[in-house]
């Protein structure tokens, strides 16, 4: 099967308040299924909602995509004109943001929001007509009592159903990706479960794509397919998500799924990874990692790792050690290719 | 561990806070009840954890542990002092044994302040003493809470959410506090800094033999920190059980719900769980407050209140069902295994 979105080697640059350019997103490559949810996890500032802004070509004007492809359905998107773009967003590409009190214009009210959709993608301009469109789309996300919100206003809905209104507003028209920056972040965890299971359900209706953007393993781990982990700007592990969180290789990965507070060991001492990340305008020469590393060797610091891929290119890592820290099968399978 | 020794610190009892909602000028002001009835106990160098989300009352507990708010009715005894009964004179004094350490490290530092300033700050107002004692105390919580003794001249914009947030315990710790109340402490940061900071905290508890007071919506993080834990809801409590019975054996359906948002192995998400969104605290449902959203409601939790009822010595829960609803299966853990840890990295002498 071929992927719905594939990035290869974004680099993304942003221009400080200060005059200094940092490396935002590094080489980064990434690729979506069609039907398949692909999560995009990492710590603030390593560079996963940047890596979502340069994939739409909605940077802002400090940040600039200085190499790199994104292939969406065979066209790169990185060089189509913005006006190219604008049809292919919110129309084949639904962007769904943390707060959707932002998204939302709080002067309109949410019927005018959705039928908006309408209007410019697909020129209806039928009042009657809209309305009914509009009112369709709030059932699918379901709103209850559709028809007589259509003219309330944002702030008169709680958290959870702007989400909705959100998630309605990009699905409407049936897009074949969803990009979702940290949706349920702002809300109450079992108002989180509730837009989650809303999203899997639309998934599987209309076959879209999904990158969930979150720092949040347990979700994560309960709604995705696959996982690209992110640190310092860069993906260091990539992979099926169950088999990334079972077996993790780079040490970053396991140091995450160490340090989190689980429930089924509760009573077992989470293991903290030492340091921080480092910011932006400090990233260390080799491994962006290796300082905080406990196996970290010379080479770490001196050179940023290749990555090392195993089930054909489903499952990589960037990390030198990987050979000794695979699971056995593998290494095996790597002894023998080494062996010719 | 030290049950023999085993003392109630905090006894609080069908504490209540009600608070006057007007809408419009001339509106009628209609009860808010914010906290609606709460009674547990803390034991002495245990932590007690608040389970809820927004709007369930969890941090205007903590403000009237505080001394922040007065309670509309109820009491509450800390360390044998009963808060309300409390003059001037003694709440001055009350503020040095029981400390906050609050949620975002990024509003609750003075961004003007040094932070040997900041954390100097209780010191001065308390009058800890000399100049020189004062630094030789900067420089001992410093190391207390890991940060380098140079940090001092920092401002808090030159420091990460993690060094800030070991910034506001030792600024908690200055005066040698009997208790933390813990609101929200890592929600502002990235796990590997939250794995950092509750390990703190359990070391110093550890150490320094505090209470702790843990407020957060993360029921992961308070069954790692809590020996017991309160599950809030609309201002009243669904559960109180022993930290080991709420993960194994919890009964009530909101704390199942609560559950089912952290547990990374129940793969497919299910969106039937729990229903509708938290209804407001000034129209609460009749009955059972959770019985809107809840799976298993019947006709009798909307007409009548459960009470919160010993389901076994020490496990409480409210709810007409709890025997009849089965708790989320999980491997048991080894007994040795529950034992609260106690500090696992050197500590200055003189503070153990």
């Amino acid at each position: 099967m071929k992927p719905i979105l594939e990035a290869r080697h974004l680099t993304t640059m942003l221009r400080g308040r200060h005059g200094g350019v940092v490396t935002a997103v590094d080489n980064v490559s990434l690729s979506v299924m069609p039907g398949r949810a692909l999560a995009l996890v990492g710590e603030s500032g390593s560079g996963k909602s940047i890596t979502c802004l340069s994939l739409l070509g909605l940077l802002p004007s400090s940040g600039k995509l200085v190499a790199g492809e994104v292939l969406f359905k065979g066209r790169d998107l990185a060089k189509l004109p913005q006006r190219e773009l604008e049809k292919i967003r919110g129309r084949e590409i639904g962007m769904i943001l943390q707060d959707a009190m932002t998204s939302l214009n709080p002067l309109l009210t949410i019927g005018d929001q959705i039928g908006e959709v309408f209007r410019y993608h697909q020129r209806v301009r039928d009042r009657a007509e809209l309305r009914r469109r509009a009112v369709e789309v709030l059932e699918k996300v379901k709103i209850p009592a559709a028809a007589e919100r259509l003219d309330s206003y944002p702030f008169q809905f709680s958290g959870g159903m702007r989400q909705r209104v959100s998630i309605a507003i990009n699905v409407a028209l049936s897009p074949d990706l969803l990009i979702c920056d940290e949706p349920t972040t702002a809300l109450d965890v079992t108002v989180q479960l509730q837009i989650l299971g809303l999203l899997s359900e639309l998934q599987r209706e209309q076959n879209m794509a999904i990158v969930f953007v979150t720092h949040d393993l347990h979700l994560a781990a309960q709604f995705c397919d696959d996982v690209a982990i992110m640190y310092g700007g860069r993906v260091v592990e990539a992979g099926p998500i169950r088999e990334v969180f079972e077996r993790p290789v780079h040490p970053y990965t396991v140091g995450l799924l160490e340090a989190l507070p689980k429930l089924e060991t509760y009573d077992r001492r989470l293991l903290a990874i030492p340091g921080q990340q480092p910011g932006l305008a400090e990233v260390p020469r080799g491994c962006r990692f290796a300082a905080r590393c406990a196996s970290a060797v010379a080479q770490c610091h001196e050179s940023y790792p290749d990555w090392f891929e195993w089930n054909g290119g489903q499952r990589r890592v960037a990390c030198w050690l990987t050979p000794q820290r695979l699971p056995e099968p593998v290494a095996e399978m790597q002894q023998e290719l080494a062996n010719g | 561990m030290a049950e023999s020794a085993a003392r109630t610190f905090m006894r609080i009892r069908d504490l209540r806070k009600t608070y006057e909602v007007r809408r419009g000028l001339f509106g009628r002001a209609r009860p808010l009840h914010a906290v609606a009835g709460v009674s547990f106990d803390v034991q002495a160098g245990t932590t007690f954890g608040l389970v809820g989300e927004s709007g369930s009352g969890k941090t205007t507990i903590a403000k009237m542990l505080m001394l922040a708010e007065g309670p509309t009715s109820g009491s509450i005894v800390i360390d044998g002092q009963d808060l309300t009964a409390l003059d001037r004179k003694q709440r001055g004094q009350f503020h040095r044994e029981l400390q906050p350490v609050l949620q975002d490290p990024y509003s609750s530092l003075d961004p003007r302040m040094r932070i040997g300033r900041i954390i100097d700050e209780p010191l001065r107002i308390h009058g800890f003493g000399s100049r020189a004692a004062m630094d030789a105390r900067i420089r001992e919580l410093l190391e207390l809470v890991g940060l380098p003794p140079d940090a001092a001249r920092r401002f808090p914009h030159e420091l990460s959410g993690g060094q800030r947030q070991r910034v506001s315990i030792a600024r908690a710790l200055g005066l040698s506090p009997k208790c933390m109340i813990l609101d929200e402490p890592v929600s502002a940061l990235d796990v590997s800094i939250q794995a950092q900071i509750l390990n703190l905290l359990k070391d110093l508890q550890g150490a320094l033999d505090l209470t702790y007071l843990l407020i957060s919506h993360d029921l992961a993080v308070v069954a790692y920190m809590s020996q017991r834990i309160g599950v809030l809801y609309l201002g009243e409590f669904m559960e109180i059980a022993d930290a080991r019975e709420v993960v194994t054996n919890a009964r009530h359906p909101y704390t199942q719900a609560l559950i089912a948002s952290v547990d990374a192995r129940s793969g497919a998400i299910d969106g039937s769980a729990v229903s509708g969104e938290i209804p407001s605290p000034m129209n609460p449902p009749s009955g059972c407050t959770f019985h809107p959203r809840c799976p298993y409601a019947q006709a009798r939790c909307r007409t009548e209140k459960p009470a919160l009822r010993p389901l076994a010595p020490a496990h409480l829960v409210a709810c007409h069902f709890a025997e009849s609803i089965s708790a989320p299966q999980y491997p048991l853990p080894t007994p040795a295994a529950c034992m609260p840890i106690r500090r696992s990295h050197a500590l200055p002498k003189e503070m153990t």
